[in-house]
């Protein structure tokens, strides 16, 4: 792979190229689906290609190909140049890309943990999803569809550069979603988790997933008893899961610097300005033993805890080569890309909120009447006007201090910096998710997080209409 | 050896190493994209993505390998795989076969020769103009968007001797418009999709985008009500793509994970909404002559005045519902077939927008939605966060609006149809007119 790149590299130069990286991939990927106590869909397969990076003149150009062969990869990165060269010419000069500095490195990195995914049979693979199917299905007649999915990828990245970097990195992950669908007098409800690990097979079965198999379907029955849930403003209690979410969307996707530098994000200029209440800190952390993470980003950076938030002042971005320079910082690793067939994007890692001092007792003996919002089933937000709307996958009422009844497919959506500012109370309790993120039509693993968080007022999106006072 | 070669290696060796039956399904994708981003011209890309998918059964057991290389060795290593599999599977008592082969129809204008021919450096100059189109106003910020445009192959080959060969084209042309004004931010939006490169007006994305940037400016807080929602094309084809039409799959229907599961010949909606899935909408950007396992495509009906007329089904679970399929398995090399629609069209009704808009007394009209993926498909539950939305009062539209949830399930929406537009708007594969649907719990 080595020869390959710099005979790509050299060619890019040679043609004019003021920088080229290139990175070339191999990997096997799979993927399981049972469904009711029966295997639907087994795919394995391989994966190969190359991406190519070049910048002419402050333009970017970028070529990718699933071959490997030397004249399908000369022809991408000619027609990557050429196409730059044509563009430097219309691109203003203060729009022009450059790259800020980075320690030219030869790295290495391997995450395949201690029982391999290349060792584990594809028999322990199927017969675990099917363990764990069994164990919903079984647990209530009125469960009438588990379903387990099991992904798994392992394989090599190389990267190098014009610059001298070269890192190769040797890894793999696995992943576990379990559904479990309700039915019950014409009513359906369903109730999704997951797992899943950075490394090898060991890591996935250490967490305790019959329980979670069970919690699964158990919580999808409990739903089956809510009530349609309100509309309107209320104080929110937000548990881990779901604040790991809004840390991500709302606050995370803001902080990501090409939003910041193309003037779509609510956080552009607001470096080192206090954004809210002092006892908010975030951080985005690729440095953690944790599924979001990687020792080194996609453009050879290596990676940071990024300290992005400290008591309400917005210390930093996340930030590629090209932000950085724009604004600049310093580069902290934040280029990421799903596959060789993409150019890196700014993306997040481990993003959480850090746990506070309240204990979870006193904050929700203090709400007289309010939404406890837990899990989520997903989330979206717009940078640029701070919109967001994420949907939790249960919900309950608060009152008096109480959690009391279930409610139905609750969503929260509300403005970001006003959010932030009516954060009341974080507790100290503490939990990490995993998840993958969606940008530009790419998806990576990404993990969020943070503690139970008490919020004054957000706006929730139920059936219900809130009429006088509380729900009816 | 060409590309065929290949497919025929794949299943001759499968059938030799024990397989009763082998498909293998090839897809080529060959794309080019500019990007621009602060109004200025940003970056360019070229990809090219292929693979081979291999299928076997052996005896009702079934595999599936694939491999992004063509070479011997991996197509060997693939058939080993694939077969692997298929002995570990039980055996699936359903499975009835691989489809037979049938005469395919040839689907009009998918295919465009200018795309095909293209280099990345024509798509500069149309991008220029999109962005110059933008520029209608000092309080027009920045914008950002892309035009791409890709060409794709797909061939397939099975025991049974059926046979296939398509290819088609597209382009995607985005806008995204920032206006500020006072502190206060505003974003507009627009985009076309066609299979030809004639299709599209860049001027008028970019304009229409940045008008409703600056109609954003001047947002007001509004209360929480029960009112009237028109959705703009955009809104109305994400909650048909993402909520709607997976509850009409055949495999949900028969895992009771949809609504409508027993809801066949029942009015579901009103008398003004009839939907349609075509496989063979000419220039349609799902369409093909057959689908992804080799079925032939073609028109179904999946709601007729409101009544639920059909479903959407692949070979396979045709098969456990004893359906012929309608042409709607969809994949890409690197997996087995799934139940997707392949072009959504709504029947037009008689009034334009304004018309439309003219009859509200107090509602909301949305542009785009936040959040559709989230929505609970068994139950069709939804809670939406409503993006660039105006308030609507006494039949016109008066001011954007800041905040507004939309919070219903799809049972529900459907049954509130109330107007159908004339307007149809081409969103990717679904074809639609701006919909009005009576009271909408609405949250601020």
């Amino acid at each position: 792979m080595e020869d390959l790149a710099s005979k790509i590299i050299e060619l890019g130069l040679e043609k004019g190229a003021s920088y080229v990286d290139v990175r070339i991939e191999k990997g096997n990927n799979g993927k399981i689906t049972v469904s009711n106590g029966k295997l639907e869909k087994t795919s394995f397969g391989f994966e190969s290609g190359v991406g190519i990076t070049v910048l002419f003149n402050g333009a970017w150009g970028f070529s990718s190909t699933s071959s490997l062969e030397w004249s399908k990869l000369s022809k991408s990165m000619v027609s990557a140049l050429k196409t730059a060269k044509i563009i430097s010419k219309k691109i203003k000069e203060e729009n022009k890309a450059s790259l800020a500095d980075t320690p030219t490195i030869k790295g290495k990195d391997e995450y395949l943990g201690r029982e391999k995914l290349i060792n584990i049979s594809l028999e322990e693979k199927i017969s675990l999803t099917l363990d764990l199917d069994k164990v919903m299905e079984k647990f209530d007649g009125r469960i009438k569809n588990a379903t387990v999915n099991y992904l798994e990828g392992y394989g090599e990245k190389f990267f190098m550069n014009n610059e001298g970097t070269e890192i190769k990195v040797l890894g793999s992950r696995c992943y576990l979603s379990m559904q479990a669908v309700a039915v019950e007098n014409g009513k359906v409800q369903s109730y999704r988790s997951n797992a899943a690990n950075k490394g090898g097979f060991d890591g996935l079965k250490e967490h305790d997933l019959e329980n979670k198999a069970l919690e699964t379907a158990e919580k999808a029955i409990v739903l089956l008893k809510a009530k349609p849930a309100p509309s309107g403003k209320y104080t929110a209690l937000i548990d881990p899961e779901l604040i790991g979410v809004f840390v991500h969307e709302a606050l995370g996707h803001a902080l990501e610097a090409d939003s910041i530098v193309s003037g779509e994000s609510i956080l552009a200029n607001k470096l080192n300005k206090k954004i809210c209440a002092e006892e908010v800190n975030v951080v985005d952390d690729s440095t953690l033993n944790w599924w979001g993470s990687e020792k080194f980003d996609d453009e050879g950076t290596p990676t940071e805890k990024r300290v992005v938030i400290k008591n309400g002042v917005l210390k930093n971005y996340l930030l590629n080569r090209e932000t950085a320079s724009k604004l600049n910082l310093k580069p902290n690793g934040s280029a990421r890309a799903m596959n060789y067939s993409y150019k890196p994007i700014v993306r997040m890692s481990n993003t959480y909120l850090v746990k506070g001092t309240y204990s979870l007792e006193e904050v929700l003996n203090e709400i007289k009447e309010g939404i406890y919002v837990k899990g989520s089933r997903g989330g979206q937000v717009d940078t640029a006007t701070g919109t967001f709307q994420f949907n939790a996958q249960e919900a309950y009422k608060i009152e008096k201090g109480q959690i009391t009844t279930p409610l139905l497919d609750v969503s929260l959506s509300g403005l970001t910096l006003e959010t932030l500012n009516k954060v009341e109370a974080i507790c100290k309790d503490f939990k990490l998710n995993v998840g993958f993120c969606g940008k530009n039509s790419q998806l990576v693993p990404v993990g969020d997080g943070g503690p139970h968080v008490k919020v004054s007022e957000v706006v929730i999106g139920g059936r219900k209409q809130k009429i006088k006072g509380f729900l009816r | 050896m060409n590309t065929f070669d290949f497919l025929e290696l794949a299943v001759k060796e499968a059938e030799k190493m024990g397989a009763s039956e082998a498909e293998a399904f090839r897809e080529e994708v060959d794309s080019l994209e500019v990007k621009f981003e602060k109004l200025t011209i940003k970056e360019t890309k070229r990809s090219f993505v292929a693979g081979l998918g291999l299928r076997v059964t052996v005896d009702k057991h079934i595999g599936f390998a694939y491999t992004s290389q063509l070479s011997k060795k991996k197509i060997l290593e693939t058939v080993d795989k694939a077969l692997k599999i298929a002995k570990l599977k039980p055996k699936d008592p359903n499975w009835i076969s691989l489809p037979q082969p049938k005469k395919y129809r040839k689907v009009k204008d998918v295919f465009d020769a200018e795309i095909n021919n293209m280099e990345l450096e024509q798509l500069i100059d149309p991008t220029l103009t999109l962005i110059q189109s933008m520029k209608i106003n000092k309080k027009i910020v920045s914008g950002s968007g892309g035009i791409s445009v890709s060409k794709w192959e797909k061939l397939i080959l099975n025991s049974y001797g059926l046979q296939g060969n398509d290819k088609g084209t597209s382009i995607f042309a985005s806008a995204f418009s920032i206006s500020s004004d006072n502190e206060e931010t505003g974003t507009g939006m627009d985009f076309a999709t066609s299979t030809r490169f004639k299709n599209i007006n860049f001027e008028e994305i970019g304009k229409n985008s940045s008008e409703t940037a600056l109609k954003q400016l001047g947002k007001k807080k509004i209360e929480t009500f029960v009112g009237d929602i028109v959705f703009h094309p955009f809104a109305f084809a994400d909650l048909l793509q993402q909520i709607l039409a997976p509850e009409l799959y055949g495999d949900n229907v028969f895992k009771k994970k949809t609504p409508f599961y027993s809801k066949l010949n029942q009015k579901i909606s009103t008398k003004n909404f009839t939907l349609i899935d075509n496989g063979l909408y000419p220039a349609g950007l799902g369409s093909s002559s057959f689908d992804d396992e080799g079925t032939p495509t073609q028109e179904t009906v999946l709601l007729e005045k409101g009544v639920l007329k059909g479903f959407l089904y692949d070979n396979y679970w045709a098969g456990r519902e004893k359906v012929e399929s309608t042409g709607n398995a969809s994949r890409s090399y690197s997996g087995e077939p799934s139940i997707s629609f392949s072009n959504l069209i709504v029947k037009p009704g008689n009034k334009n927008l304004t018309g439309i808009l003219s009859e509200i007394e107090e509602g909301i009209y949305v542009i785009s939605l936040i959040g559709t993926h989230t929505a609970n498909i068994p139950s069709g539950n939804f809670s939406v966060a409503s993006y660039m939305p105006f308030k609507i009062e006494e039949g016109e539209i008066m001011y954007p609006i800041k905040q507004a949830m939309i919070s219903s399930d799809t049972s529900t929406l459907l049954s509130k149809i109330d107007e159908v537009g004339k307007d149809l708007k081409v969103v990717g594969g679904v074809v639609t007119p701006p919909i009005k649907v009576k009271n909408v719990a609405v949250s601020a």
